[in-house]
């Protein structure tokens, strides 16, 4: 459940912004999504029902070879993918808030090496590392809500009429981040709670958290949240404290943790996919080279400071998501089941 | 059909030879085995009428033992008319009570074991057996206070050298009889006795047996220090932190025990080792269980404090004064800027050689006799806080800085080699990459720690995987009038797994 949890968040954390709407459009968006997110896992959980004990990939090896060689290069090209995209992010939120800082492929590459460590260490390092990193970022927004309490004012709230188009976009948008839904297939057997549990407990504490960020992002910052690209982020630069002056970079460590949890769960999912099938080479071969293709694939976008948030963009991630997180599943969950010792 | 002895014993074939019946016999192969080294007493005596010899080594039995124990009662048996050997065997070993331990040895193998443990060995003209008594009496260091875990209110026994001891100083403090010692040798050459303890209805069957495999695997000529042991009961992991903690205060030995840990204890090394352990025990003293509540809460939160000043304070500031000064106060900035425009290098290469002096000087207090290594803390005091400070080669808030964080790490003496690591990893990330590079190294840290598994226990447990009932004793320590009744065991942990 943290792990899917701090898997999400990075992207709430950073698009919770009204670039694109306004902030009743975004509610009302964000919670339509959560709505269809909860419908969409149902496959998902029904195969973990039937088979816990096995991922997607090894289902469909059973049922034939190649079938489970092309589905886990599914897995890991869509792992690659995604990866790409958080590379990308990371490296927007960086360019936007911390300028010549470092150079953005060191920034990327810095990240990707760590997660390729605590990949090559396991997916129960993950977990407990991403325990830590959730128990972080949870005390980044109380900290920065404590300081901000003072500056909270409801005069800064401004309604507008919810237009069906922007509602319509912020839906879509939210759909192209279902990241859970390709992360499980792999992920569930590692899981020792119930998948519902997992899946369910991950969008309702976002749901929660995102709630939290937009109310206190919208009491703090009234009309110029939408103007600003990480009105997450500016409630640090706006939050002062009589030890620090701002509290923005202090914020810094709970983006850099959620990607590198986020990457390093990717790293792993895209090992698992391929090693199920590519039972010849080994696992650690594979995780090197889905860690060398993420950074590979990023490093034009990184280089020439092209970000890619066009709408295509965002198509082919949906698609991409919905035919492995949603109907991939939902094909293999007929026919009989194994033995479910947890039911 | 008698069992024939090998004909030519030497030092390479001794172990599983018996005994020879002959006296004159066995005597030469005890010296050809040993090679006649000169702590090899032999003292040939005549108990009614039958050549007998008492053999042991010199320094290793006690002689004043020896003089009361054998010699005396030896003396005193005579049986009027023909006596056989058997007589005079059974009469050590069954009508005489010549010392507490008895043993009887059929081999050579077990004869040398016997002898350099400090038995006395009787043997007996036409007899293929001999007796050993256990009159140890080599010189041990008498038990004396703790020296690596000091306490105020704790026990002030700790563990010496000698493992019987420190097996009676466990027994003394848990009498019951669910306590077990199981002893094995260890060592080709050393045979060194250690000691796998446990208390059978807390510690999981699957950890001890796993445990005790651990130790047959150990393919070692010599077993002198915890060092030898460690990492065979560690497994093949890769983190910079160690699963096995040691601990040379028998009352943390026994609490261990009690809340299901296996103990090992070594002989000749006055430490004993714990598995499986976790990472929040380097955080906790004795004395937490002594003071009162509310006193140990707040000492516990200033070492998790301690740790990550001792680790990250030197890296933090070197990131933020480089690379974010934007988050400080103005009138700190102030106080920085002014303090390092005097100094000739950045505050990033300062951090990175003050670190390196006090390591040096850290390093050098440890190693030099006691009475020289007061000096090495003058000079470093002279050096690093006059000198260098009025020379204007080292800031001030620097000095203050390193200062701080040497005595953090004072505080958790358990972490201090991976502090030392990861504090100067800090300085460096901090240096290059700001807080970024720290956020890395944070992460870096993370991994290592949740990596790491402890027989089947996680590593950073009760924290993540959480445990609530076993984090009333992390971030707080309630009563024994809770802690009592409810106590939680290293199996109840989540995440814990059945060997």
């Amino acid at each position: 459940m943290v792990i899917l949890f701090t898997a999400r968040i990075f992207y709430s954390m950073t698009f919770v912004p009204f670039i694109y709407s306004d902030v009743t459009c975004r509610i009302i968006g964000f919670s339509i999504s959560v709505i269809i997110e909860g419908l969409v896992v149902i496959p998902v959980i029904i195969l973990y029902r039937k088979h816990p004990d096995k991922n997607i990939c090894q289902l469909a090896y059973e049922k034939s070879k190649v079938l489970g060689i092309l589905i886990g290069i599914a897995f890991a090209i869509a792992a690659v993918m995604l990866m790409n995209r958080l590379f990308r992010y990371f490296g927007y939120f960086m360019y936007v808030t911390f300028p010549n800082f470092l150079p953005l492929w060191v920034v990327i590459g810095a990240i990707a090496v760590v997660a390729f460590y605590a990949a090559f260490q396991g997916v129960e390092a993950i977990a407990r590392s991403a325990g830590i990193a959730f128990v972080f970022f949870i005390l980044s927004v109380i900290i920065v809500t404590i300081a901000l309490w003072t500056k909270m004012s409801f005069t800064n709230v401004t309604y507008n009429y919810p237009k069906l188009e922007h509602i319509s976009f912020e839906v879509f948008f939210e759909m192209s981040k279902y990241c859970e839904l390709v992360l499980f297939p792999i992920l569930y057997p590692y899981v020792k709670e119930k998948a519902g549990k997992s899946l369910y407990g991950a969008i309702a504490l976002r749901l929660i958290t995102v709630y939290a960020i937009i109310i206190v992002c919208t009491l703090t910052l009234g009309s110029y949240l939408n103007i600003s690209k990480f009105p997450f982020f500016d409630l640090g630069t706006y939050a002062e404290t009589f030890i620090i002056e701002r509290l923005d970079t202090f914020l810094l460590p709970a983006w850099i943790l959620v990607a590198f949890v986020k990457t390093s769960i990717l790293m792993f999912i895209g090992k698992i996919a391929l090693s199920t099938g590519l039972k010849k080479v080994k696992s650690n071969v594979f995780l090197l080279i889905i860690a060398v293709t993420a950074f590979a694939v990023t490093l034009p976008a990184v280089l020439q400071e092209k970000w890619y948030f066009s709408n295509m963009d965002k198509a082919i991630y949906t698609i991409v998501i919905f035919a492995l997180g949603v109907l991939l599943p939902l094909v293999f969950c007929f026919g009989k089941g194994d033995k479910n010792e947890n039911e | 059909m008698e069992k024939k002895t090998v004909v030519k014993v030497n030092e390479n074939n001794y172990e599983t030879a018996l005994i020879s019946k002959s006296l004159k016999q066995a005597l030469l192969d005890l010296k050809i085995i040993s090679g006649k080294t000169m702590d090899l007493n032999i003292m040939e005596v005549e108990i009614s009428e039958h050549k007998c010899a008492v053999v042991s080594i010199e320094g290793m039995a006690s002689t004043s033992s020896m003089a009361e124990l054998v010699f005396r009662p030896l003396m005193k048996f005579n049986v009027k008319g023909y006596a056989t050997e058997d007589d005079v065997f059974k009469f050590l070993t069954k009508q005489s009570l010549l010392s507490a331990e008895r043993k009887i040895l059929t081999t050579y193998g077990e004869v040398f074991l016997t002898l350099f443990s400090g038995f006395a060995l009787v043997f007996i003209d036409g007899c293929d057996k001999c007796v050993a008594y256990g009159i140890q009496g080599f010189d041990k260091r008498s038990i004396e206070e703790p020296t690596s875990d000091g306490n105020l209110n704790g026990s002030h026994e700790g563990f010496i050298e000698t493992i019987r001891t420190n097996i009676s100083l466990v027994r003394r403090r848990l009498k019951t009889p669910k306590l077990r010692f199981d002893m094995q040798q260890i060592g080709t050459d050393s045979k060194t006795d250690v000691c796998v303890a446990y208390i059978t209805d807390k510690a999981p069957q699957g950890v001890i047996n796993k445990i005790k495999e651990n130790l047959n695997k150990i393919d070692l000529d010599t077993i002198l220090t915890t060092g030898y042991v460690e990492p065979f009961l560690q497994g093949k992991h890769k983190s910079m932190f160690s699963n096995v903690v040691s601990t040379d205060r028998p009352d943390t030995f026994c609490a261990k025990l009690n809340e299901g840990r296996v103990g090992i204890m070594i002989d000749g090394v006055p430490l004993t080792l714990i598995c499986p352990s976790l990472f929040i025990e380097n955080f906790q003293t004795i004395d937490d269980y002594v003071n009162k509540p509310f006193y140990t809460t707040y000492i516990r939160w200033i070492k998790y404090i301690a740790f990550f000043l001792a680790i990250a304070l030197p890296g933090v500031c070197v990131a933020i004064s480089t690379n974010h000064p934007e988050i400080l106060t103005h009138k700190f900035l102030m106080n920085i800027a002014a303090s390092e425009e005097v100094t000739p290098y950045s505050f990033f290469f300062e951090a990175i050689i003050i670190t390196i002096m006090y390591e040096l000087m850290r390093e050098a207090g440890i190693r030099l006799p006691k009475a020289i290594g007061g000096a090495v803390s003058i000079v470093g005091a002279l050096i690093i806080g006059d000198a260098a400070v009025s020379s204007s080669l080292i800031s001030a808030p620097l000095l203050i800085i390193i200062g701080l964080t040497a005595t953090a790490s004072f505080v958790i003496p358990n972490l201090n080699p991976q502090i030392s690591v990861f504090r100067m990893l800090f300085i460096i990330a901090g240096g290059f990459a700001g807080l970024f590079g720290i956020t890395l190294c944070f992460a870096f840290l993370l991994i290592n720690i949740s990596s790491l598994e402890s027989y089947g226990v996680p590593y950073n447990a009760p924290l993540s995987p959480f445990t609530f009932r076993a984090m009333r004793d992390v971030f707080t320590r309630p009563s024994f009038l809770k802690l009592g009744r409810t106590k939680t065991i290293i199996e109840d942990l989540n995440g814990a797994k059945n060997l």
